[in-house]
């Protein structure tokens, strides 16, 4: 219940009107480090960056242009991500998370579906959050942990491939994303270590990439089905504006669903046939759902695909297995209620944009799930339009991603893109009613003030609940926290006025200030219930990326010296073996005994060992080369530091060169400033 | 929802005022969002965004300009007679401090 009163519909005064033309001409900042783009996707991720003014896909360790969003734990306690992760995905169901982004920001009690869904165990905090229990680990992570540690390979990656140091990113979100999701995701950023610039909207970043080099005024629609979203958004493009107009969209729909479909039916089948429900063993589970994807991505190709799973399960007459085919009509069948849901977010986003079908130049298909035929054909026959398929569906966000990452860096100097708030933001007022104070669909940034005061004599503090949505009542809403005014002086009822400022930044995250009419002190704010992560709790998950990160570092470390000391130990015996004749005695024991020592080392895994002794033993190879083309007759001293050194150079060599590497960068980098 | 004291027309800088065809509305509303957007210029005021922002909702909301222009239309011809009231009264006062 809401214990104050409105007093008046606020406004905020705007002063300084066009004290803005005169700095439009700013020097553009060059920069050494990358921004990059990221699509943090519920299935897939992808990164990409602006070269040479255009976006481009970076390829990640393992040469793919997209990761799986999958982070898994091993027995061994080691953390995979990625493809590694996905693969070992079907013997360690219970430590393989994916598809984490359906819980990211949630309360337990909005995904209560999604939860069974999964082989791994969702569980409650005591804040009636969401977390995701790890049995290898020994301990629960936050949704926003899991995501920081693909934002932290694809980072890292990203890196690798640029050659580049990379620390700020912008991160896309479905358009439909509210508060609590679009601040989690941001949250997940920074435990992994990334200045998150800006969260933008998938279907936006979409239409950034296609419409960067169009010059011409075009009204286009994208239509973003992803793994586990679904966005309409409209947008107007010209001049360089990019207008978002309306979006709308379902954050429970995506490809996942149409997976599920198939699973189902392939369970219930083998149910009437053994009476045994599969989805009741985490590894069936996993296997089905895994050959539920390639079903499904099969029929986006083949009138019909087979379904092979030999041992799936046993019983007591022994093993059982599973060999059916699905037909796409069978497919499109099963799925005619999820393709149904694609319908009304259309309808509402052209309602919204207060536009006829007729208006809309161009239909973008964006999303892995766009794929599906029977997709295509929804979207085509709603707006009796060819879709555009210029655009690859898997790689176009991210390339949008970097367009802004590139228009925030300075990089792209001509674009601007005009985003909107998806959901309405309002408070609750007396009777549990949703006052919409800033509507859906407002240009970003935005910002609205309100007068409160209190509804008792003498009352010190305020409680306001800020809702998300565009339903009547708050209990069908989203509530985002409430937040509380303390210290207010006391007074008879109705005499404070406190004037509370929502801003919703160009992120489309919320922030809220109070300050006291009466005295222009600024309120304190508390904000409790909300479903992303205290700040603190933020910081101990940082410093717990960062502790991980140094493990790995570590761990990385201590395998390639190990890698080096044995390929040094087999050079240097081979040159031994090769010109053995040459090398004076002495030498020659020296070296055997150095070889002896940091095999001594390796053995017991001691990296300083390994890196001290192989500094030594370097040292007497490059003698032993001195010497060798010394029996040539050849300038002694030149031998060493000259191309002389052939074998043993080898490991200590490249770091040499990768030295080298550095300073011819930059050389070129003064040079072109 | 929109403060009087400003007119949406000087915020777009059209000096056409109610006659401003709609693509020229428009056309100004994005040379000015390419400029005033926080993206584009950090240090500009984040309000004249704003203001801008709902100066251009306003004009292209076709139902909100024309009741708009309505009531500019209106003001207008209150300030004249007004003026006009003013030169009888100045011309009253002029009239009477000579007697």
């Amino acid at each position: 219940m809401a214990d104050y009163r409105r007093v008046t519909p606020g406004r905020s005064q705007p002063r300084n009107l066009f004290s803005v033309g005169a700095s439009r001409m700013r020097a553009v900042n060059i920069r050494c480090e990358k921004v990059v783009g990221i699509d943090l996707g519920t299935t897939n991720s992808a990164v990409a960056a602006m070269e040479g003014g255009k976006p481009t896909i970076v390829t990640n360790a393992e040469g793919s242009r997209t990761t799986p969003s999958v982070v898994a734990f091993t027995k061994a306690g080691d953390r995979l991500v990625g493809q590694i992760a996905k693969r070992q995905g079907v013997v360690n169901p219970e430590n393989t998370f994916f598809s984490v982004k359906r819980f990211i920001g949630r309360r337990m009690d909005e995904v209560k579906e999604e939860s069974k869904q999964v082989p791994y165990q969702v569980v409650q905090d005591p804040n009636g959050n969401v977390k995701l229990d790890c049995p290898n680990a020994g301990r629960q992570f936050a949704a926003e942990e899991i995501s920081a540690q693909v934002l932290r390979k694809l980072i890292d990656d990203a890196s690798k491939f640029l050659n580049d140091k990379v620390d700020k990113a912008v991160i896309t979100v479905p358009a439909y994303f509210n508060d609590s999701q679009r601040q989690a995701t941001k949250d997940s950023g920074k435990i992994a270590g990334v200045e998150v610039l800006r969260i933008i909207n998938e279907p936006t970043a979409a239409a950034l990439a296609y419409g960067l080099d169009k010059k011409a005024n075009e009204t286009i629609l994208v239509f973003d089905l992803g793994g586990g979203t679904f966005d309409v958004s409209i947008l107007e493009v010209g001049d360089g504006v990019f207008e978002v107009l309306s979006t709308s969209g379902d954050t429970h729909l995506g490809g996942d669903d149409f997976d599920k479909r198939i699973v189902d039916l392939l369970a219930n089948e083998f149910q009437q046939a053994e009476s045994m429900d599969l989805r009741n063993d985490r590894q069936a589970l996993q296997r089905l759902t895994e050959a539920a994807e390639k079903a499904k991505i099969e029929l986006s190709t083949l009138p019909q695909t087979s379904v092979n799973l030999p041992f799936i399960t046993a019983t007591a007459d022994g093993p059982k297995h599973i060999d059916t085919n699905i037909t796409k009509a069978k497919f499109e069948d099963i799925c005619s209620d999820l393709l149904d849901r694609c319908r009304r977010p259309v309808e509402q986003a052209l309602k919204d944009a207060k536009l006829s079908l007729s208006e809309i130049d161009e239909v973008i298909l964006v999303g892995g799930s766009s794929r599906i035929p029977a997709v295509r054909d929804l979207v085509q026959s709603m707006t009796q339009k060819e879709p555009n398929v210029s655009v690859n569906p898997d790689e176009v966000v991210a390339l949008g991603a970097a367009v802004q990452a590139g228009v925030l860096a300075g990089e792209v100097s001509d674009i601007v893109l005009l985003d909107v708030t998806p959901l309405s933001l309002g408070l609750e007022t007396l009777g549990g009613v949703n006052t919409k104070l800033i509507t859906r669909n407002t240009t970003l940034p935005t910002s609205k003030s309100e007068t409160f005061s209190t509804a008792a004599d003498g009352q010190t503090s305020v409680e306001i609940n800020v809702v998300q949505g565009e339903r009547e009542f708050v209990r069908d809403c989203k509530s985002l926290g409430t937040f509380r005014l303390d210290g207010i002086p006391p007074a008879p009822r109705g005499v404070p006025q406190v004037e509370v400022k929502f801003d919703i930044d160009a992120n489309g995250i919320l922030s809220v200030t109070a300050t006291d009419k009466g005295t222009g002190r600024q309120q304190d704010i508390k904000i409790t219930g909300a479903s992303t992560l205290p700040s603190d709790e933020v910081d101990a998950m940082v410093k717990e990326a960062e502790k991980f990160a140094d493990e790995d570092k570590a761990k990385r470390d201590s395998v390639d010296t190990k890698n080096q000391a044995d390929s040094m130990v087999y050079q240097t015996e081979k040159q031994l073996k090769e010109f053995g004749e040459k090398i004076p005695d002495d030498l020659k024991g020296k070296v055997e005994a150095s070889i002896k020592v940091l095999r001594e080392s390796i053995d017991k895994d001691d990296v300083e060992g390994m890196k001290a002794n192989m500094k030594k033993l370097q040292e007497e190879a490059m003698q032993m080369g001195a010497a060798m083309y010394g029996g040539q007759g050849g300038p002694a001293p030149g031998g060493p530091e000259g191309p002389g050194g052939p074998g043993p150079q080898g490991p200590g060599g490249a770091d040499g060169k990768g030295d080298d590497d550095d300073t011819v960068v930059d050389a070129e980098f003064k040079d072109a400033n | 929802m929109w403060c009087e004291d400003k007119n949406p027309y000087e915020i777009l800088g059209l000096p056409r005022g109610p006659d401003t065809p709609e693509q020229e509305i428009r056309k100004a509303y994005r040379t000015l969002a390419l400029r005033q957007h926080p993206d584009k210029n950090p240090e500009a005021d984040p309000a004249a965004f704003l203001l801008l922002n709902k100066a251009y909702e306003l004009l292209s909301d076709k139902d909100a300009r024309l009741a708009f222009d309505d009531l500019l239309r209106a003001k207008a011809q209150r300030e004249e007679r007004l003026s006009h009231h003013s030169e009888k009264r100045r011309r009253m006062m002029e009239e009477l401090e000579v007697k």
